[in-house]
């Protein structure tokens, strides 16, 4: 096992040759490019949302330098309680999404659960489902008394009709939970993948049981991904905007992203400025988390993938292999299956939320699928989609590469950069990218949509790549290089072959995200541009939930398409040798 | 007499005169009209944003408009803040991509004290004689208020569950609310920003006071954001009375089948209206295609497309509305002192709205 420097992973000893040679190196020219694509995807609209905070009005219209945003944020103490309850829901969110995902993960990738690809499947199909109409399902699923389930449980039990009730903390943290764990699943499924499972058996040889092994042999390695994973699940929970506006403000419990809300959307005239900060203190807050994951990795060694080569042997689960099956189809079934059921129906329904046979009708679909409008949503977000996914695969890859393998001094401000977009809410850093972009020739295009996404899909992107490579051992390159390959040559050889697991991964989910994603789209994609996540949004808030449940499926129904397509691309990859489950 | 038929002789020469002059000055303003649609007409296209989604009523105002002049319209449905985000970012770039602006009258009142909007000049259709208007479309043009263009009108109801709370438990009125026999009964539009709550308290102050405002807070039991879904949730009896839907909002359920577990109560102290606005915004980059737009929103042809809708919002009172129940706007006695006017619009709304905040607070409805 080789052994880290002072820092995640093991850096390649570059070759050594003249100096003047090697500064044209791609690999010399690598790490400044990318920092440069990077400040200009990621800080400069972060400076306009920097610049927004000491602007006494919106940037680009008259105003004056001014503390004032930041003293009212900082003197409400509003401020203080919206943070404490924001952190009361996150924290057990993401405990919760955590262990969850990380147990769904290990039975699948390590174990011999049974079904073992259908359940992938089943969560990952989880993934897909769009948060808005998902919600909705829920409102209409668990309201106490009234809602679906709880009706059911009344039906079952004396009383069960007052168990459920999705309007309370709660309610927020189990949703919520529900709604990551597909995520961080497909985050840390592929390093399970990746892990070499002569460990496992040396435990197991050495007398280890099952657990302990979990515990002493797969946790610690796991520990990269894990951390990723769950600050990356942290910020998420930290902002969430659908769940707490449409569940929280009923029960009186308001977050932080429902308090940005109604500073930007609330008033009389939005304060865009005081918005912001509460931006910029939720980026401080997940900041130092990024500082505390780099504290917590240095000086140790994670990699189990070597030149040895290896082959996975499921672990025996005994009986408790039909109870973990058990386990994760219940957890579809509740937490998938019936939100898209709902969602299905309501397509079908006169009126959304009201299921019965005499207002059945096809008028949502048929409308649906006859508009031109709908047509041009589809393609212009399918072709955003593709290029969003596939530009911010490559440009995360390379991040990964700079800030794992080799020694660039600006490498922990690069992570830093490529973090910043997902811990700003969508809400504010949407504007970040209005202002900033507006600018350039290619507003109003779709172009400026895609930069959008691939900024916002670079933190998980790059976080996926860095917990995949800082287990991959040095002495591969190492040896590629020795035996006189280019720095190109050995990372299209060695390195692509051994992350294309990650790579298709990757690709899936900055795909969907790019799909999906409705914050960090709705206000660039204006007259020209139309994206499917816009129109599901309006038509949903608007009163045309029918028409928007139809958008809903076929959204799911596009990101479904472009998953199968990447593992049909990507199956032999997957199924090289050393690599089967 | 020789002076009497000498005088009707002059009145008679003056009459014609005028005649003459109004036949010129028609004439004219037919010609400078037909300027107007022939430069619009070259513009070829406008960029029209309003509130929402786009529905059956917009998408067939603008087929119907491209088929009558020619000129493409874009859709541009956005919410207030969205909108206001981005043609203020485009302005700041010189990139100003819209037109007009169609939203409730509040936000249009808003653009005009800050100066957003700007002058659409004469339009035949607002100009066009025996048209039974609901409100004068040029109700604050012809005040020297801005230039908001009146072009729908709305009203609030009750929306109340009938096994919760039976008909004969009321509420017959807005006033009733402070009984305390509604305590947990009410789900009320969270007063924040434009939203239907906060016209609801706007109102609800001024009619009534303080104490008033303070004993239907008392009542409440859950705030919601989510406007349209909860006209479902009284419907399902998640909730007794909803405070309070627009005939838009109500119209979705008015889709259940009869009877409906719900009724919509026209308050007998008055339906507290609301008016939509179009603006021509400030940098519209195609202004007389948006101008001969906004002519044709007032048409006949045009009202009546949203009539059509079941609960569809309009301004002329010759159309037909496809729920007769759904349009009492038309009808009934407005709110006390029903003030929806330039300077509530564009500044009383929001300070008048503000006094419910303290009371929220009291209950624990809000921090």
């Amino acid at each position: 096992m080789a052994t880290a420097e002072g820092s995640i992973g093991h850096r390649a000893e570059p070759a050594r040759g003249p100096r003047s040679r090697r500064s044209l190196r791609p690999e010399a020219l690598l790490p400044l490019a990318l920092t440069v694509l990077v400040a200009l995807l990621v800080l400069y609209p972060l400076g306009m949302v920097v610049f927004g905070t000491f602007w006494s009005a919106a940037p680009g219209q008259p105003g004056w330098l001014t503390l004032e945003n930041w003293s009212t944020v900082l003197s409400d103490p509003a401020t203080y309680e919206v943070l404490l309850t924001s952190l009361a829901i996150a924290v057990p969110r993401t405990v919760l999404a955590l262990v969850l995902a990380t147990a769904f993960a290990w039975c699948i990738a390590r174990t011999n659960t049974p079904g073992k690809r259908l359940l992938e499947g089943l969560l990952v199909f989880m993934f897909f489902l769009p948060e808005l109409p998902w919600v909705l399902a829920w409102m209409l699923l668990g309201a106490p008394n009234v809602g679906l389930l709880s009706q059911w449980l009344g039906a079952l039990v004396p009383g069960g009709e007052g168990l459920i009730d999705v309007y309370s903390y709660g309610g927020l943290i189990v949703l919520g939970a529900a709604r990551s764990a597909p995520v961080l699943f497909l985050f840390i499924l592929p390093a399970l993948l990746a892990m070499d499972a002569t460990l496992e058996e040396a435990a197991r040889m050495a007398g280890a049981t099952a657990w302990r092994t979990l515990w002493r042999i797969n946790f610690p390695l796991l520990l990269p991904a894990l951390l990723a994973s769950g600050i990356l699940s942290f910020v998420v929970a930290m902002e969430s905007f659908e769940l707490p506006q449409l569940l929280g403000t009923p029960a009186n419990i308001f977050v932080f992203t429902t308090r940005i809300y109604d500073l930007a959307y609330g008033g009389h005239v939005a304060n865009f400025g005081a918005a912001m900060v509460l931006a910029l203190i939720l980026l401080g807050l997940t900041g130092s988390l990024i500082v505390v994951q780099w504290r917590l990795l240095r000086g140790r060694a994670y990699t189990t993938v070597s030149g040895r080569g290896f082959k996975a042997q499921p672990l025996d689960l005994g009986s408790g292999r039909w109870i973990a099956f058990g386990a994760i189809l219940a957890f579809f079934v509740i937490f998938g299956a019936l939100p898209f059921i709902v969602l299905l129906l309501n397509s079908f329904m006169e009126l959304s939320g009201f299921i019965s046979w005499e207002m059945l009708t096809t008028t949502h679909w048929r409308n649906a699928l006859g508009r031109d409008d709908v047509l041009k949503s589809i393609t212009d977000t399918l072709m955003v989609g593709v290029t969003a996914a596939t530009l911010g695969v490559v440009v995360s890859i390379f991040i990964s590469y700079v800030v794992t393998r080799t020694g660039w001094a600006g490498r922990k401000v690069l992570d830093m950069m490529a973090w910043a977009p997902w811990a700003i809410p969508g809400l504010v850093m949407s504007l970040g990218f209005l202002w900033a972009f507006v600018w350039l020739p290619i507003y109003g295009t779709l172009w400026v949509v895609v930069l959008a996404l691939v900024a916002r899909g670079l933190p998980v992107a790059s976080r996926f790549f860095t917990s995949t490579m800082v287990q991959l051992s040095a002495e591969l390159e190492e040896s590629a290089r020795v035996h006189g390959g280019s720095w190109l040559r050995t990372f299209l050889r060695i390195w692509l072959p051994l992350l294309r697991p990650a790579v298709v991964g990757a690709w899936i989910l900055l795909f969907v995200i790019a799909v999906r994603v409705l914050d960090i789209v709705i206000l660039l994609a204006g007259p020209g541009v139309r994206m499917l996540s816009v129109d599901i949004f309006l038509w949903t808030v608007t009163g045309r939930q029918e028409a928007g449940s139809v958008l809903a499926l076929i959204q799911t129904v596009l990101v479904i398409v472009g998953y199968g397509v990447a593992r049909l691309l990507a199956r032999r990859a997957l199924q090289q040798p050393g690599q089967h489950r | 007499m020789k002076r009497r038929d000498a005088l009707s002789q002059i009145g008679s020469v003056l009459g014609l005169a005028s005649l003459g002059t109004a036949a010129n000055a028609q004439t004219e303003s037919k010609e400078s009209w037909e300027q107007v649609v022939a430069a619009a007409k070259k513009e070829g296209l406008v960029v029209w944003s309003f509130f929402g989604a786009p529905g059956a009523a917009t998408e067939r105002q603008a087929r119907e408009f491209e088929q009558l002049y020619g000129i493409r319209v874009e859709l541009a449905p956005a919410r207030t803040g969205d909108f206001e985000a981005r043609w203020n970012a485009e302005r700041a770039a010189g990139k100003a991509s819209i037109d007009i602006r169609s939203s409730g009258s509040p936000e249009n009142r808003r653009l005009a004290a800050r100066g957003l909007d700007q002058s659409f000049g004469t339009l035949p259709a607002a100009a066009e004689p025996g048209v039974p208007w609901i409100i004068d479309p040029l109700v604050d043009v012809k005040a020297g208020n801005g230039h908001t263009l009146m072009t729908s009108a709305g009203g609030y109801f009750i929306l109340v569950n009938n096994r919760l709370c039976p008909p004969e438990k009321g509420p017959r009125s807005y006033k009733e609310l402070e009984d305390p026999k509604y305590k947990g009964l009410i789900v009320l539009s969270e007063p924040i920003g434009p939203s239907p709550g906060s016209r609801w308290a706007a109102y609800a102050w001024k009619a009534y006071g303080d104490d008033h405002l303070r004993k239907v807070i008392d009542n409440v039991k859950a705030l919601t954001r989510a406007e349209i879904e909860a006209p479902k949730q009284i419907a399902r009896g998640e909730y007794g009375i909803f405070i309070h839907p627009t005939q838009v909002g109500a119209a979705d359920i008015w889709k259940l089948p009869k009877p409906h577990p719900f009724r919509l109560v026209v308050p007998e102290d008055g339906v507290m209206l609301l008016t939509g606005g179009t603006s021509l915004l400030k940098d519209a980059p195609h202004p007389n295609a948006a101008r001969v737009f906004m002519n044709y929103t007032l048409t006949k042809s045009a009202q009546q497309i949203n009539a059509d809708d079941p609960g569809g919002p309009f301004i002329r009172k010759d159309v037909t509305p496809k729920v007769p129940e759904l349009a009492h706007f038309t009808t009934a006695k407005p709110f006390p002192n029903n003030p929806d006017t330039y300077e509530f619009g564009s500044k009383l709304f929001f300070e008048w709205s503000a006094k419910a905040e303290p009371y929220l607070k009291a209950a624990g409805l809000k921090k």
